[in-house]
């Protein structure tokens, strides 16, 4: 899942600039599930500004809208009317879901109400942890089902690094060495001879460092090849 | 209601037959040796018992809590004021060993006024006088009315000399010294038999509250939701069969006002599952949403206001309002407590001086909007929850704290002024919220409303 975080509401008013008739859109599944950008702070935020806006005598309208994905067009279909009408609009998605949006209202502002945090997992209420960055090279079979590019601070491959005290690592108390924690893992299942061998060199290309990523899968592109979505 | 019973031995049998007739099926045990695995969460308990797997919604740990038993005996206790010297006074200490949950508060108050009814000076010595419903408060403001001194303090020292007590205490800025030849200590400690089974049910004590005046339940016993202590030793006659009748929740007791899901926008997130104080929520993975047990929901709307998809809400929920629709001041307050204290502060005519007064089954339920909202049609804005510990909702209170104190953070940041606050009242304790209004409404402090 996608974890993000509110922006500081003053942040916010500021992105607003002069736009008078502003919709707010949240985003009904990722970072509504992580208490981020569902409708309930969409009208939270909503009420906020209009506060606001009476206390400066600014005259802002504002308007909410669900809309279930962000990052997917169909969902915006019963919305269209009312976001075309709009100055702006203010996202309450992740940045995908706010980049989508741009693509799909070209002339229209979408300022962004979240901080995009990470890729995780939540681990009870009002608790996510980083447990992915989408390295597109995916090697959990070999170390436990621990990921050591998203949990080592350094994303090494071949740790421990001296860094490592007591099971925590050297960046903060607060964090688990990752290396530890996969080191217990193979132990506590058996399998520590997958740590005897070296893990090479990786290929980084297929992650950020190969630049934007797409992904088409050709099953479902029949016939779609040529067709740009937005 | 499947209810695993873990009770000391000599009350197993009344209890569990109260919970059986109540309607529940229950599962009894006086052995702390034989439970083992206890897992899960309300709702959805797991448990061995004898290393056979069981489940269970609800756990109920009932057995004595240690207290002074003057203050359970009538008759110990009105003989005991006879004998009392009419200069000295009868002094009750609360939270001075262990905890002084509401319920040994409101006792503490009715022992006081009694013995001030027979011409007997009291004094209350107390860190928090906790209330957590109606009834205590007017029984705190009779107490007070009738000459019991009630004394607020940080620490209390108790020193014995001569079969003469001496009870010093301290607020940090006035030191106060009684001497007496008779203290009552109302505090309350686990008796060590239940102790074996707080272990097994991975419990921490803390102070409880009374969720009805009646009986002596302690939802708060613990923060594991779902586990409920029912003390018998201070119970009255017939008590345990309220009690029991209250745990086992039988429909035709439940609030007209319960809470209802709309499962098309329902995110299936579990935020609601695993904030809900009541073991009211379950989840539908056909649907896939929550669903709302109607016969367990205490209709306290924490859910509603913690479901980010807005798709809780309470049904039939009556929200008591007093005073003006617009003017200088609303105060959102709790119904058990900081209703009936505001309402104190302003002699019960709100609308005298442009206030509206509204009540709400728990300040957990207060949601963001409500507040900007409120403050939209008044100059200010005052969230008052019942004090900590007298929750009837486990942690509600704490939840709408944290939740308006953000909010009053964020209006600052905006430039808003601050007219938008967050404070724990309680009629028997009025100073802050009374402080509170003055300074919302822009009175001098020491004037009087």
């Amino acid at each position: 899942m996608i974890v993000a975080e509110q922006k500081p509401i003053g942040d916010i008013a500021a992105s607003l600039g002069s736009f008078k008739n502003i919709v707010i859109a949240s985003c009904d599944t990722c970072v509504t599930v992580c208490l981020a950008g569902g409708e309930k702070e969409a009208l939270e935020i909503q009420g906020l500004l209009t506060l606001c806006d009476r206390e400066s005598g600014a005259e802002r309208a504002y308007t909410v809208v669900n809309i279930k994905r962000q990052c997917d067009d169909e969902f915006f279909e019963g919305e269209n009317d009312v976001i075309a009408r709009a100055d702006a609009v203010l996202s309450l998605a992740c940045g995908a879901g706010v980049q989508f949006m741009a693509e799909k209202y070209r002339s229209l502002p979408i300022l962004p109400a979240l901080n995009t945090k990470f890729m995780g997992a939540s681990r009870g209420l009002g608790y996510w942890t980083e447990m992915c960055q989408g390295c597109g090279n995916c090697i959990l079979e070999r170390t436990g089902g621990i990921c050591p590019v998203s949990r080592c601070s350094k994303s090494i491959f071949n740790g421990p690094c001296g860094g490592s005290q007591n099971g925590k690592c050297e960046v903060s108390p607060d964090i688990d060495c990752g290396w530890q924690l996969i080191y217990d893992r193979l132990r506590a299942i058996g399998q520590l001879d997958r740590l005897s061998g070296i893990i090479e060199t990786r290929d980084w290309s297929t992650s950020r460092d190969g630049g934007p990523r797409s992904l088409a899968l050709p099953d479902a592109r029949v016939g779609k090849e040529d067709e740009r979505v937005v | 209601m499947k209810i695993l019973l873990a009770a000391q031995k000599d009350l197993k049998a009344r209890f569990s037959a109260a919970l059986i007739a109540a309607g529940a099926d229950v599962t009894a045990v006086d052995d702390p040796e034989i439970l083992s695995a206890v897992d899960g969460e309300c709702g959805a308990f797991t448990y061995r018992l004898g290393g056979q797997p069981r489940s269970a919604e609800r756990i109920v740990l009932a057995g004595g809590v240690n207290t002074d038993p003057l203050l359970s005996d009538d008759e110990k206790f009105s003989a005991r004021l006879d004998r009392q010297h009419f200069d000295r006074p009868l002094v009750i200490v609360a939270g001075a060993s262990g905890q002084a949950p509401a319920c040994l508060t409101g006792i503490a108050l009715r022992r006081a006024l009694e013995a001030v009814r027979r011409r007997r000076p009291a004094v209350l010595f107390a860190k928090d006088v906790r209330t957590s419903d109606a009834d205590a408060e007017r029984l705190y403001r009779e107490a007070r009315q009738a000459g019991v001194a009630v004394i607020r303090c940080r620490t209390i020292e108790i020193s014995r000399e001569d079969g003469r007590y001496s009870v010093r205490s301290s607020d940090g800025v006035t030191d106060t010294r009684v001497d007496t030849d008779w203290v009552i200590d109302a505090g309350a400690g686990i008796a060590p038999e239940l102790a074996a089974f707080a272990q097994k049910l991975r419990l921490r004590p803390s102070a409880g509250c009374d969720t009805a005046g009646r009986y002596w339940l302690y939802p708060a016993f613990t923060s594991r939701r779902g586990v409920s202590f029912i003390d018998t030793s201070l119970l009255p006659m017939g008590a345990i069969e309220d009690a029991a009748r209250a745990l086992a929740r039988p429909a035709a007791q439940v609030k007209a006002a319960h809470a209802h899901v709309d499962p098309v926008k329902c995110a299936f997130c579990y935020t609601c599952y695993r904030a809900f104080p009541h073991a009211a929520l379950a989840p539908d993975t056909a649907a896939p949403a929550m669903l709302v047990r109607e016969t367990a929901c205490d209709a306290c709307g924490i859910c509603a206001a913690i479901c980010p998809a807005n798709a809780i809400e309470l049904l039939e929920s009556p929200a008591a309002k007093s005073g003006v629709g617009r003017g200088a001041l609303k105060i959102i307050a709790c119904e058990h407590s900081a209703y009936h204290a505001a309402m104190a502060v302003f002699d019960g005519r709100p609308q005298d001086y442009d206030v509206c007064i509204e009540s709400v089954p728990c300040c957990g339920s207060v949601t963001g909007r409500q507040i900007t909202s409120s403050r939209g049609d008044f100059d200010a804005v005052l969230v008052a929850a019942c004090m900590e510990d007298a929750c009837h909702h486990f942690d509600g209170n704490i939840r709408g704290c944290v939740h308006a104190k953000r909010l009053i953070q964020d209006m600052a940041r905006m430039g808003l002024a601050q007219t938008v606050a967050f404070c724990n009242a309680s009629a028997s304790m009025a100073g802050p919220l009374r402080r509170e209004i003055d300074r919302l409404l822009d009175v001098p402090a020491a004037s009087a409303l």
